[in-house]
C-alpha cells in the first residue's frame, strides 16, 4: 500500500467559502455538519455551549444555543437520523438533545454515570445508539428505554484514558484508542452463542448482551498516545476480482492519529474460517511518520464519500487531505 | 494468507496542493507558540465530503489554563471550505456536452453489445459526428465569452482555456478519426493545415486589413508590414491571398523591374499549386506536384542568380529577396522554413505542405520529433506538451497534460480515446484506469455545484463501474432534499441506475420527516416502499391512538391512499376494515357492520390492544332492536373476550371490568335471543 500526499491529478484547490464570526466567546472545541442535509452545523466550546447554524441564502446564522454543561464541551455528535445531538464535557456528563424540526433542541437526557471528563462522544451509524469514551479509561454505552436514556453497558479494557472510537462502516464492530498506545476492536458477545457475535444486529443491545474485544493493536506499534481513529470500508479495486488486497481487509481500514507524529492505517479482516472465535485480524499496511512535522496528529477522519481518501489535523495547524494507493 | 510487509514510502511535496486560511489562525512560522498558547486546529467533514468545517480547538483542559492565557479572536472563528465551484459561466457548455456524452454512451451501448466500443459496429463517422459536436460546444463558448464585453481576467483565462482545449481535441479528431477511415488512405495534410489555421490563425485579420487599405496609396513603400505578411501567407498556405497581393504589390512604384516581374511569376505559380480531391489518383496528383514542385525550384534558382550575380539593383533589393524567400518556402526548403517559422507548428505545418503533401498520420511522430528540436522545449506552454505528445503518440503524457488544461477534457477526451480502442495502452501505464478516474473527478466537481447536481449523478453512472457506482450512492443518500421535487427527482435518478441503498436511506429519511410533521399517510407511503413494517405498524398505532383519543375517526382519507399502494399489513387492513364498520354502523347497516366487527375479531387482524374496545363496540349491536349476531357469533364474540381476559394485563391493553360485564350481560341477552329465532 502506499499514501501520497497530493490531490490527486486534478489542480483544483480548496477555498474558503464561509465564516463564522464569534462562534464561542472560547475556543471552540468540536465541530459537526449534520448528516442528513449538511445545511446544519454545531460546534462546541470551551465555555460550555454548543451552538447550532444553518445555512441560510449567504451564510450561516445562530439558530439555537444550547447550554448545560458546568464547563467546557468537548465533543459534539450528531446521530444518524440528523434529530438527535449529543455533547460531552469536562463536568462527567453526556448531554443528548433532540430537534424539534422547527430549529430548536430539546434535552432529552442528562447522563453522569462517568467517573472523569468525557471525551467523545459517538453515534452508531444505524441505530439510537450513543457510545463515550473518558478520562474513566472506559467506554459506555447508552440506549434509549422508553424515553429515557440510560447505560447499556460499561465495556473496560483500556488502562488509561479513551480519546475516541469508531464504528465500523456495517455497524458491527466499535475501534476505540487510547492513553494506554493501543486500539480495541469491541464486538457484542451474546451468551451462549458465539455464532450470533457479529451477526445482523451487529453492536444492538440486547438484555443478555455484553462486549467482549476481538482484536487488540499491542501498544509496541504506537508509541504514544492515541488521539484519533476512523474506520472505513476498503475501496473498491477496479477490475479486480477480489485479489488478496481485499481478504486482508474485508472489513475494511482503520486509521490512526498519534501523539508519535504518525499516521497509521490498519486492514482489518475476519480471521480465517476454522477459527469460531469471532476474533478479527488487524494489520497494519502502511505508516506516515512525521505527517505532519513534529506535531502530534489529533484528529483523522476517512473520506465518507469517496473511498481511500483521508483528511488529517494536527499540532502544526495544518490540515492534510492524503489518498490511499493500492499498489498492484 | 500472504501478508504484506509495512511499506515505506515518499511524500511528493511539488505536488500538494496549498491553501492558506485568510485571515490565518497564527503568524506564518510561529507554530511552536501556537502549541505553547495551547491551541491546536480541528476540522469536521461535510457529509457530502465537498466541504469541511476547521475551527481552533484547545488541547489543555480549560482548568489547566491560567486567567491570563488569552483568547484570541480568530479562536472564535470557524471557517468553512470547499473545493473551488465551477463558474456559473460554464453552465450551458456543462449541459450542451452532457447531452453529447450521454448520447455517445448511449450510441456505443446500442451497437456494440458485449463489444461496446468496437469501432466497427458504430462507424468512424458516428464517432466523427459526436467528436464534432463537442467542438461545436467548445467553440460556441469562445463565441459566447469573446461578446460578453470587456473581458477580465478570468475571462481571457477561460477564452484560452476553451481555445486550448478545441485544438488539442481538432488534433487528435483528425489523427484518429478523419483520417482513419478503415480501408482508405487518407492524407493528413489538408487537414492538419485546417487545423492550424483554425486553431493557431496567421497571419492575423487585423493585419491584413490595415495593408489592403494600404495598397494603392502612397504607404506601400514604407509600409514594413507588407513582406513579413506575405510570407506568413506563403508559410500557411493560403496562396490565393498570397497570389492576389502579389499581383496587386507588383505595379508599385516602388519595386525594381526584376521584384515586378517575379511577383507576378510567384502569383502565378501560387495559383497554380496542386490541390488534390478524392476523384484524382494520387499517381495523377504526385505527377502535378512534381512539376510544379519543379517549377518552383526553377523560380528559386532564377531569383538566385539574380541576387547572387551581384549586379545592381538586384543585390540589394530587399524586396526581391523577400519573393526569393516565399518561393523557397514553397519548393520546401526546411532552412527557409525555419527561419520563417515562429512556432513548431507553423514549421510542421509547411515541411508537411511543401514537401510531403500525400503524407498519412504516421508520418507525423517523425516529423513532429524534428521540429520539436528546433524550438525550445523548456519553454513549451502546456498546450504545446499535449500537442506534441499527441503527435508522438505518447498518450499517456497526453492525457496528463490534457488535465492539466481543464478536467473537463481530460475526462471526456479520454472517454472518446475509449470508443476510439486507443485508450488500452494508457491503461496499462496508469494505476487506475484514466477514463473512471477523470470523469469521477468531473462527476465531483459538478456534483459540489448546487445546480448540477443531477449532471453530476449522470456522469457517475455513466461511467459505468463499481467505483463511479459506489460514489454515487454515496451521495445520493446524502443530497440535500429541500422539497418532494427534489426529493422525488432524486428518487427517479436512483431507479435509474439501481440504487437501493440509497432509495431506502431516503425513504426512511422522509417518512421520518413526514411523521414528525404528521403527514402520517405519506409517511406510511415512504416506510412502506422500503417494507418497513414495523415503522407502518406504529404509525398505525399512532392512528388508532389519536382516535381514541378525539372519538373521531378522521384517519380514512389518510389510509385510503396508502391502500391503493398496494401494501399488505396487518394494521392497515385493520384499521381499514374499522372505518368499514365505522361507515356501516353510521348509516344503520348494522348488520352489515356486525360482519365486518366480527371478521375482524376472528382474522386476528385486530392489535391486542384494540380488542378490548372492539367488544365493547359490539355492545350496541348486541342490544339493538335487530338481531345482529347469531348464536354462533355470539359465543364467537364471548371466546374473544374469555381470551383477553385471561391473558396477563399488558398485552391486552387496559381492560374496563365495568365494561365488559355490561358487554358479558349484552351477549347473555342477545344469545338468548337468539335461540327465539
Amino acid at each position: 500500500m502506499d499514501i501520497d500526499a497530493s490531490e490527486g491529478s486534478s489542480v483544483a484547490a480548496w477555498q474558503c467559502v464561509d465564516v463564522i464570526d464569534n462562534a464561542h466567546k472560547r475556543t471552540v472545541r468540536s465541530v459537526a455538519f449534520e448528516p442528513t442535509q449538511g445545511r446544519t452545523l454545531a460546534t462546541a466550546s470551551f465555555d460550555g455551549t454548543t451552538a447550532i447554524w444553518e445555512k441560510g441564502d449567504e451564510t450561516y446564522e445562530c439558530v439555537a444555543t444550547l447550554e448545560g454543561h458546568d464547563n467546557e464541551a468537548k465533543c459534539v455528535a450528531w446521530a444518524a437520523s440528523g434529530q438527535l445531538l449529543a455533547t460531552c464535557g469536562r463536568d462527567k456528563s453526556v448531554w443528548i438533545w433532540e430537534s424539534n424540526g422547527e430549529g430548536d433542541f430539546d434535552c432529552v437526557s442528562v447522563l453522569m454515570e462517568h467517573t472523569q471528563d468525557v471525551k467523545m462522544v459517538l453515534w452508531h451509524p444505524k441505530q439510537e445508539l450513543l457510545v463515550s469514551f473518558s478520562y474513566d479509561d472506559t467506554i459506555r454505552v447508552w440506549r434509549e428505554d422508553d424515553d429515557d436514556w440510560v447505560s447499556a453497558a460499561t465495556i473496560t479494557g483500556h488502562k488509561s484514558t479513551v480519546w475516541g472510537g469508531a464504528f465500523s462502516p456495517q455497524g458491527d464492530y466499535l475501534a476505540s484508542v487510547s492513553d494506554d498506545r493501543t486500539v480495541r476492536v469491541w464486538t457484542q458477545h451474546t451468551a451462549g452463542n458465539a455464532a450470533a457475535a457479529g451477526s445482523d444486529d451487529g453492536f444492538y443491545y440486547r438484555p443478555d448482551t455484553t462486549y467482549k474485544c476481538v482484536a487488540v493493536v499491542p501498544d509496541s506499534v504506537h508509541t504514544r498516545a492515541i488521539y484519533s481513529v476512523s474506520w472505513a470500508s476498503s475501496p473498491p479495486t477496479s477490475g479486480d476480482a477480489g485479489g488478496s488486497s481485499t481478504a486482508l481487509a474485508d472489513l475494511g481500514y482503520l486509521a490512526t492519529g498519534c501523539g508519535d507524529n504518525s499516521l497509521r492505517v490498519f486492514g482489518v479482516a475476519r480471521q480465517a474460517e476454522e477459527s469460531t472465535s469471532g476474533d478479527l485480524d488487524v494489520v497494519l499496511v502502511c505508516t506516515q511518520e512525521n505527517a505532519h512535522g513534529l506535531s502530534d496528529i489529533n484528529c483523522v477522519q476517512w473520506n465518507p464519500v469517496y473511498p481511500g481518501w483521508l483528511a488529517t489535523s494536527g499540532d502544526d495547524g495544518i490540515i492534510r487531505i492524503w489518498h490511499l494507493d493500492a499498489m498492484t | 494468507m500472504p501478508r504484506k510487509k509495512t511499506d515505506k514510502f515518499v511524500v511528493l511535496r511539488d505536488n500538494e496542493v496549498v491553501t492558506h486560511l485568510v485571515p490565518g489562525l497564527f503568524p506564518a512560522g510561529r507554530q511552536s507558540e501556537w502549541t505553547e498558547q495551547n491551541r491546536t486546529i480541528t476540522f469536521a467533514l461535510h457529509p457530502l465530503s465537498t466541504r469541511v468545517a476547521i475551527a481552533v480547538a484547545g488541547k489543555q483542559p480549560s482548568e489547566c489554563l491560567s486567567k491570563k492565557t488569552p483568547v484570541f479572536e480568530q479562536d472564535q472563528v470557524v471557517h468553512v471550505c470547499g473545493m473551488a465551484a465551477l463558474p456559473d459561466e460554464r453552465l450551458p457548455f456543462v449541459n450542451d456536452t452532457h447531452a453529447v456524452f450521454a448520447a455517445l454512451q448511449g450510441i456505443m451501448e446500442a451497437a456494440g453489445g458485449e463489444a461496446a466500443g468496437e469501432l466497427v459496429a458504430v462507424g468512424i463517422d458516428g464517432l466523427l459526428r459526436m467528436s464534432a459536436l463537442y467542438r461545436e460546444a467548445m467553440l460556441r463558448q469562445v463565441r459566447v465569452l469573446q461578446e460578453a464585453g470587456a473581458p477580465s481576467e478570468f475571462i481571457v483565462s477561460e477564452i484560452e482555456t476553451f481555445q486550448s482545449m478545441h485544438a488539442v481535441w481538432h488534433l487528435l479528431e483528425i489523427i484518429y478519426l478523419t483520417t482513419n477511415m478503415p480501408g482508405l488512405s487518407i492524407s493528413i495534410v489538408p487537414h492538419f493545415m485546417e487545423w492550424l489555421n483554425l486553431n493557431f490563425p496567421a497571419p492575423s485579420s487585423e493585419d491584413g486589413q490595415r495593408i489592403v487599405d494600404s495598397l494603392g496609396t502612397e504607404s506601400l513603400a514604407l509600409n514594413t508590414d507588407l513582406w513579413p505578411y506575405l510570407k506568413k501567407l506563403a508559410l500557411r498556405g493560403h496562396v490565393a491571398t498570397l497570389a492576389n497581393m502579389l499581383e496587386r504589390v507588383a505595379p508599385a512604384q516602388e519595386l525594381s523591374s526584376s521584384a515586378a516581374r517575379w511577383a507576378r511569376d510567384i502569383a502565378r505559380v501560387a495559383r497554380d499549386m496542386p490541390l488534390g480531391s478524392n476523384e484524382e489518383t494520387s499517381g495523377s496528383f504526385n505527377a502535378r506536384w512534381r512539376r510544379w514542385n519543379e517549377e518552383l525550384q526553377n523560380t528559386v534558382s532564377a531569383i538566385d542568380s539574380l541576387i547572387s550575380g551581384g549586379k545592381q539593383p538586384e543585390a540589394n533589393d530587399a524586396e526581391l529577396e523577400s519573393l526569393y524567400a516565399i518561393a523557397d518556402v514553397m519548393r520546401g526548403n526546411a532552412d527557409a522554413i525555419s527561419a520563417e517559422s515562429k512556432s513548431w507548428q507553423d514549421m510542421l505545418g509547411a515541411i508537411l505542405l511543401y514537401s510531403e503533401p500525400t503524407s498519412q498520420a504516421d508520418r507525423l511522430p517523425s516529423l513532429a520529433g524534428i521540429m520539436v528540436e528546433q524550438f525550445q522545449a523548456s519553454e513549451f506552454s502546456v498546450l504545446d506538451r499535449a500537442l506534441v505528445a499527441l503527435l508522438n503518440h505518447e498518450l499517456p503524457e497526453f492525457l496528463v497534460y490534457c488535465n492539466q488544461i481543464d478536467t473537463w477534457l481530460s475526462a471526456h477526451i479520454s472517454d472518446l480515446m475509449d470508443h476510439i480502442s486507443i485508450l488500452d495502452m494508457c491503461r496499462a501505464t496508469f494505476a487506475v484506469d484514466p477514463r473512471e478516474h477523470y470523469l469521477l473527478a468531473l462527476g465531483e466537481s459538478y456534483l459540489s455545484h448546487e445546480n448540477l447536481w443531477r449532471v453530476g449523478l449522470d456522469y457517475l453512472g455513466l461511467i459505468g463501474s463499481q467505483a463511479g457506482n459506489s460514489v454515487m450512492e454515496e451521495y445520493a443518500m446524502r443530497i440535500p432534499l429541500e422539497s418532494d421535487t427534489k426529493a422525488q427527482q432524486v428518487l427517479r435518478m436512483c431507479d435509474k441506475f439501481k440504487l437501493l441503498r440509497a432509495k431506502d436511506r431516503i425513504h426512511r429519511q422522509l417518512g421520518r420527516q413526514k411523521w414528525q410533521r404528521g403527514r402520517l399517510g405519506a409517511a406510511i407511503s415512504h416506510f412502506a416502499q422500503v417494507s418497513d413494517r414495523r415503522a407502518v405498524g406504529q404509525i398505525c398505532d399512532q392512528l388508532w391512538d389519536e382516535y381514541l383519543a378525539t372519538g373521531e375517526l378522521s384517519y380514512g382519507p389518510t389510509i385510503d391512499g396508502v391502500m391503493a399502494s398496494g401494501l399488505r399489513h396487518d394494521r392497515l387492513q385493520f384499521l381499514t376494515k374499522y372505518r368499514d364498520f365505522h361507515e356501516c354502523y353510521k348509516v344503520g347497516e348494522f348488520a352489515d357492520a356486525g360482519k365486518i366487527l366480527l371478521h375482524i375479531l376472528l382474522s386476528e387482524i385486530a392489535p391486542p390492544y384494540a380488542i378490548a374496545d372492539l367488544l365493547v363496540d359490539a355492545i350496541p349491536l348486541l342490544e339493538g332492536d335487530e338481531l345482529v349476531f347469531d348464536s354462533d357469533a355470539t359465543f364467537e364474540l364471548m371466546r374473544c373476550a374469555e381470551t383477553l381476559l385471561t391473558q396477563p394485563p399488558p398485552a391486552s391493553g387496559t381492560v374496563d371490568q365495568g365494561e365488559m360485564s355490561i358487554f358479558s350481560v349484552a351477549c347473555a341477552r342477545n344469545l338468548a335471543r337468539s335461540f327465539l329465532v
